[in-house]
This record gives C-alpha cells, sequence and structure tokens, in this order.
C-alpha cells in the first residue's frame, strides 16, 4: 500500500492543524506525504513528466491556498486527490490535438514484450476513454492501491458505491477494448 | 479479454511509477512552497489594485462636495449685523421669511430687537 505511515508521522488532521497555526514543517510534511502519488497519478492522466510535475505541484498549492473550504483535516488526502485528477484532466482537454504528445508513460511500457505491448496499449488507450469518475477509481484503485473505503472518500462516495463504480469500470474496459480490436 | 483477475493483473502492469532521485523531489517541494508563498501574496496585491480606483474615486467625490459646498451662497456669521431693515411690502410676507436661513432669520430677530421694534 501507498498510504502513508499513519504510525510513525502525525496523522493528516494534526498536520492541517498545525498548518493553520503557521507550522510551516506541518506544510513541508504534507507536501511530502502526497507530491509522489499525485505525480504518478497525473503522470497517468497526462502522459508526461513536465505537465505531470506541473499539475502535481498545483494541485498542492491549490489545496492549501483553498484549506479553510476543507471541512476536516481528516479529508485532505480525498481533497488533494480530487484537486489533481480535476487538473489532469482539464489539462488533457485544453491539450490542441496537434501538439506532439512525449509520453514517458508509453516509454515505460515499451520494456513490455512485444506479444503484449500492443494489447497493453489498448488496454492503456481503453483506461483514458472511461468516464471520468470510473477512471478516478480505477486510476486509485490499481493504481495508487488504495483501499475501497479511501476510494470512496476521495471519489466522494461510499465505499460500496466505490466498488461497484469498479466493477462497471472493468466492464467498460472491456468493451472499449473489444470495440478497439473489432 | 478474461475475467477481472486477469483485467486487473494487466492494469496493474499498467502502475508505471518513473523512478525518480531525491532531488527532483527536493525541488518539487521547493517549488510547491514557493508557488504557495507566491500565491498568497496574490490577495495583497488585489487589494492594492482596488485600492488605488477607490482612493481616487474618493478623493474626486470630496473634491467636488467641496466646490459645492464653496458656490453655497452662505451668510457670513462674522459680519457686523447692519442696521438696514428689510421692509416687505407684499402683504402677505410669510412665504418669503420660510425662505431665510436659521442664520438670516437670526439677524432679522437681532436687528428688530436693536430698532426696539
Amino acid at each position: 500500500m501507498s498510504e502513508p505511515d499513519q504510525a510513525a508521522e502525525p496523522d493528516d488532521q494534526l498536520l492541517v492543524e498545525r498548518f493553520a497555526g503557521g507550522d510551516g514543517a506541518a506544510f513541508d510534511t504534507l507536501v511530502r506525504r502526497y507530491q509522489r502519488q499525485l505525480y504518478w497519478l497525473a503522470l497517468r492522466y497526462v502522459g508526461n513528466d513536465a505537465d505531470a510535475k506541473d499539475v502535481a505541484q498545483r494541485a498542492l498549492v491549490q489545496a492549501f491556498t483553498r484549506l479553510s473550504e476543507l471541512r476536516s483535516g481528516q479529508a485532505f488526502r480525498g481533497w488533494v486527490y480530487r484537486i489533481a485528477a480535476n487538473l489532469a484532466l482539464n489539462v488533457v482537454r485544453d491539450r490542441k490535438p496537434q501538439s506532439p504528445l512525449v509520453d514517458d508513460v508509453a516509454v515505460a511500457l515499451t520494456r513490455e514484450p512485444l506479444v503484449e505491448e500492443e494489447a497493453q496499449r489498448r488496454l492503456r488507450a481503453a483506461v483514458t476513454r472511461l468516464p471520468p469518475k470510473q477512471r478516478l477509481v480505477v486510476e486509485l484503485r490499481v493504481f495508487q492501491e488504495l483501499s475501497f473505503a479511501a476510494v470512496g472518500e476521495v471519489a466522494e462516495c461510499s465505499e460500496d458505491s466505490a466498488k461497484v463504480n469498479f466493477h462497471y469500470a472493468l466492464k467498460k474496459l472491456r468493451e472499449l477494448m473489444n470495440e478497439d480490436e473489432s | 479479454m478474461t475475467d477481472d483477475e486477469e483485467l486487473q493483473a494487466r492494469l496493474r502492469r499498467l502502475a508505471v511509477k518513473p523512478d525518480k532521485d531525491e532531488r527532483f523531489w527536493t525541488e518539487m517541494a521547493a517549488h510547491v512552497r514557493a508557488d504557495y508563498e507566491a500565491s498568497r501574496l496574490v490577495p495583497m496585491r488585489r487589494r492594492r489594485r482596488w485600492a488605488a480606483p477607490l482612493v481616487a474615486g474618493l478623493a474626486m467625490a470630496a473634491t467636488f462636495a467641496l466646490w459645492m459646498r464653496s458656490q453655497r451662497p452662505v451668510v457670513p456669521l462674522n459680519d457686523p449685523v447692519s442696521d438696514d431693515v428689510t421692509v416687505f411690502d407684499e402683504e402677505d410676507s410669510g412665504e418669503w421669511i420660510e425662505e431665510l436661513s436659521p442664520a438670516q432669520l437670526d439677524r432679522v430677530e437681532r436687528a428688530f430687537k436693536k430698532e426696539g421694534v
């Protein structure tokens, strides 16, 4: 699991409270805790290193500047993940179709055996075509390895609803891959 | 594509997490802090942007008010009361008296007293 080690470090709620009280170290701890996950999440959406880094940075900055909107410090993780996912979706939507994309994820995937490469490419393309909420659930469950309870927290739905969304996402992926194949 | 298990296994293989050195993360954290500090200054700048036109507007309004006040005929209160008394020829001078300012009425009253009327 990539979830933060809550035993070794203070939990998000405490850090958010400390930050609100002017503790700069709490800010740094929260940034360090989430920057990797946010970068990797953004990278799968936007496909290149520069945009992913930018999205992760902006998500963290927005999370802190709009912290007064957060109902509880415990919800910080879901809050910052949602901001990152939305920013990444905006980047993808705003991208000009003709602009060349240096796809760092695809480059990494070329390590796959050639036989598998095409199937994986189609699967990856299918993931990008999922409805936003289903995609977010897949990203969080499979790639971020979060529990369904945590996925629900981020996606603002119940644990059961997260499971149902995940099930539908897998079904949709199969359909999209079949479409691509035919 | 077969069952859910295989599909999830394939998805997990897409879970690319490029290995970045510690310097990359340190730089990112520094950028986040710098951007956050910069974003905190934006509202102050915005306030300053609003302040200039507001102050200018208030200054113009104050100047206009002072100018209007200077145009209004005001009876100088320190002037000596004239011995001349205006005699109203009209039969009904009530409406004229009503149009006098309190200061003018006061002067009229004092003039009448001086004359022992």
